[in-house]
């Protein structure tokens, strides 16, 4: 699988525009100017995307050889919030439920949208900081671009006291990002 | 967490309850008293008295600290970056960190043992007390860390994906497998579940309750008010908050306290520190006070044995290591290697003995407000309120609030105990749980009418009980626990234990 562009999705509507404007990019061949990322993907770091035997449930995804483009939706998480005992107990079920309404809510519906365009995506959800999970899945599959939608999901409240998680995309992915209004 | 505190000395509710209370106080009190005196049957050592059951914990404690090689010092470094995920799987991501299962076991043992507890432990035994608690918390650490590796190793993955654990599942499956009798892990198991539900509605509910209201009282009028002689009107008003999250699932309320509970222990802890700063130049007095005190008190039931005493029984109370409780918390963490769950539980006495104690130790030694006669009868939190007020006047509001908190979250955590004891004993029936969850409510009413001491007794004794089928069952699954370290530890200095960095790529 060669990914070239990385899109970070979630249920807004510029969340479309960015999967379409990464559809119309990957339809045409390779720019000359797309640096790829320098050093070659090592058996380790691939193995983030695609695990090994030793890794616990696989992160739930869908690789398609074909594919360029590669949606990636990211459910907020993480490791070091405060929960009670009772989610404690049903957390291994609850995430298999976030993965799967993920799925059918946010990424088929995105996925048709590429097929309408012509494009076969690959597609890929995961926990964690949208960011920090963004730039990881880019560096790891090696692509050269990212594409994010410039307003998502979050509310108006949190953007306005952390910050956009596209603008906190921009200052750390490893590549470059193109934020789509 | 909290339960036991203090026999004589927290805050007294008031004296004398009339009507309903009394009437409540009345009937349950001999109950109390007689479970009491069997638990805590006590010898006598050069004029202490000595509980043969704070010697049971302590003695498994210090042989599991032998037992295996000082981990609790050589595995530090490793328990801390478990719990910062270092070795978290990247595609584990979503499911219970080594970090939440820590804080919801913390957040179930911080409490009053660590404001009160203390306070009673000077009050009674002098700044040398605090030596022992230490000591005690450290030697602690080891047996937790066996009881958390077994909750892990034999907790119970349904294929739903929620998973139970805690002592039943180790005591039945563990201790049947290597002792080869399915009926004596049964046995156990079945005990340790019964003075789960017995510890989960006293030291788990009705002593959080009386304090609260103690503290309530205390702060709206103190005695000869309206609400210190209805006591159970503030115990309707806790049961109806507590019965809205464990009954009604407001699962709301039970994520606010979560996340005050952590605030306010920060809190609790910055204000140690300010009160240690404003009074630097007495700080290596204080420790000096405490080390001197530890082996040549003045002044103490006892001598050397006594303060060493009442300092072993404080931890023993507060960090509850060998109770079997935090087990059942953090058995919920996904890891495949369940040694991995037992280094991150060695934080736990840590945490809450080491370094919470410590601090509220040095504030009530520094202040110097055990030596004031009439402070020093108040003990408990009133002791701590006032050594704190020394230099932070508004402090003890504060304090109230955080009682509160602290008492309210432990309920929470205590009812959960309870409830999978009580899952364990009627096969996860969904009406016993049910029939547990309206008892517990209602004990807490009875936890703010009654007096203090019968509360207190029962909470301690119920408590103590859990830990004879557990520590017995962990003396007999020792060997299993150290099997269990030895294969984590050969993995992980041959690196098949995988380190990630921070964008999920294995690093070694």
């Amino acid at each position: 699988m060669t990914i070239d562009i990385v899109v970070g999705v979630d249920t807004s509507e510029a969340s479309r525009r960015a999967v379409a404007w990464a559809c119309d990019l990957a339809s045409v061949p390779r720019p000359d100017g797309w640096t790829r990322r320098p050093q070659p993907v090592s058996p380790d770091d691939a193995g983030e995307i695609s695990p090994e035997g030793d890794a616990a449930p696989a992160p739930r995804e869908d690789p398609d050889p074909a594919a360029r483009v590669l949606l990636c939706h990211v459910i907020p998480w993480s490791p070091f919030s405060f929960t009670t005992t009772e989610e404690n107990e049903k957390r291994g079920a609850r995430r298999e439920a976030e993965l799967t309404a993920a799925y059918e809510q946010v990424i088929e519906p995105l996925r048709k949208l590429a097929s309408e365009r012509g494009s076969t995506v690959a597609c890929t959800v995961r926990h964690g900081d949208p960011a920090d999970v963004i730039s990881a899945v880019a560096r790891s599959t090696g692509a050269g671009m990212v594409i994010v939608g410039r307003t998502g999901d979050s509310s108006k409240l949190r953007t306005r006291i952390l910050g956009s998680y596209a603008s906190e995309l921009a200052m750390h992915c490893p590549v470059p990002v193109t934020v789509v209004p | 967490m909290s339960a036991a505190l203090t026999a004589s000395a927290v805050l007294t509710a008031a004296e004398g309850p009339t009507g309903l209370d009394k009437a409540i106080s009345d009937a349950t009190a001999p109950v109390s008293n007689w479970i009491t005196g069997i638990v805590f049957y006590s010898v006598d050592v050069g004029g202490a008295s000595l509980p043969l059951i704070v010697v049971w914990l302590i003695v498994a404690a210090i042989i599991f600290t032998v037992y295996f090689g000082f981990l609790n010092v050589r595995g530090f470094k490793h328990a801390i970056d478990l719990v910062r995920g270092k070795f978290s799987n990247p595609n584990d991501a979503g499911e219970v960190s080594h970090f939440q299962a820590l804080a919801t076991a913390v957040s179930g043992t911080v409490g009053l043992g660590n404001i009160a507890g203390v306070a009673v432990a000077i009050s009674l035994g002098g700044p040398g007390a605090t030596f022992w608690m230490i000591i005690a918390g450290f030697f602690g650490m080891s047996a937790k860390m066996v009881e958390c590796t077994l909750g892990v190793k034999y907790r119970n993955e349904r294929a739903d994906g929620t998973v139970s654990g805690g002592p039943m599942y180790y005591l039945e499956k563990g201790v049947g497998k290597v002792t080869g009798s399915h009926g004596f892990g049964k046995t156990l198991a079945i005990l340790f579940a019964i003075f789960a539900v017995g510890g989960a509605l006293g030291g788990g509910n009705m002593f959080q309750a009386n304090q609260a209201t103690a503290q309530i009282v205390a702060v709206t009028g103190g005695e000869g008010s309206f609400l210190a002689e209805n006591n159970w009107i503030i115990g309707l008003v806790f049961a109806i908050a507590v019965g809205a999250v464990i009954i009604g699932g407001i699962k709301s309320i039970a994520r606010v306290t979560g996340k005050l509970v952590p605030a306010m222990a920060a809190i609790y802890i910055l204000s140690c520190l300010v009160v240690i700063l404003f009074n630097l130049e007495k700080v290596l007095p204080a420790f000096g006070d405490i080390i001197t005190g530890a082996f040549s008190p003045t002044a103490v039931a006892g001598g050397f044995v006594g303060v060493l005493i009442v300092g072993f029984q404080r931890a023993a109370f507060s960090n509850e290591a060998g109770v079997g409780s935090a087990a059942i918390a953090h058995s919920a963490v996904r890891t495949k290697e369940p040694a991995t769950e037992g280094y991150v539980s060695l934080l736990e006495p840590f945490i809450d003995t080491i370094v919470v104690c410590t601090s509220t130790a040095l504030v009530i030694v520094i202040s110097g407000a055990y030596m004031d006669e009439a402070a020093s009868e108040l003990g408990g939190v009133a002791l701590t309120s006032a050594a704190f007020a020394t230099v932070i006047p508004w402090f003890p509001v504060l304090l109230a609030i955080s009682i509160v908190a602290f008492a309210f979250s432990t309920m929470i955590s205590w009812s959960y105990y309870g409830m999978k004891a009580v899952g364990y004993l009627f096969n996860d029936s969904s009406k016993a749980e049910l029939a547990f969850k309206i008892v517990f409510v209602i004990f807490v009413v009875i936890g703010s009418s009654l007096s203090l001491e019968p509360v207190i007794g029962f909470s301690d004794s119920m408590i103590f009980l859990m830990s004879i089928p557990n520590v017995i069952g962990l003396y007999i699954l020792a060997s299993t626990v150290r099997k269990e370290l030895k294969q984590y530890q050969v993995k992980l200095a041959t690196h098949q234990i995988k380190q990630y960095d921070k964008d999920g790529a294995v690093i070694n």
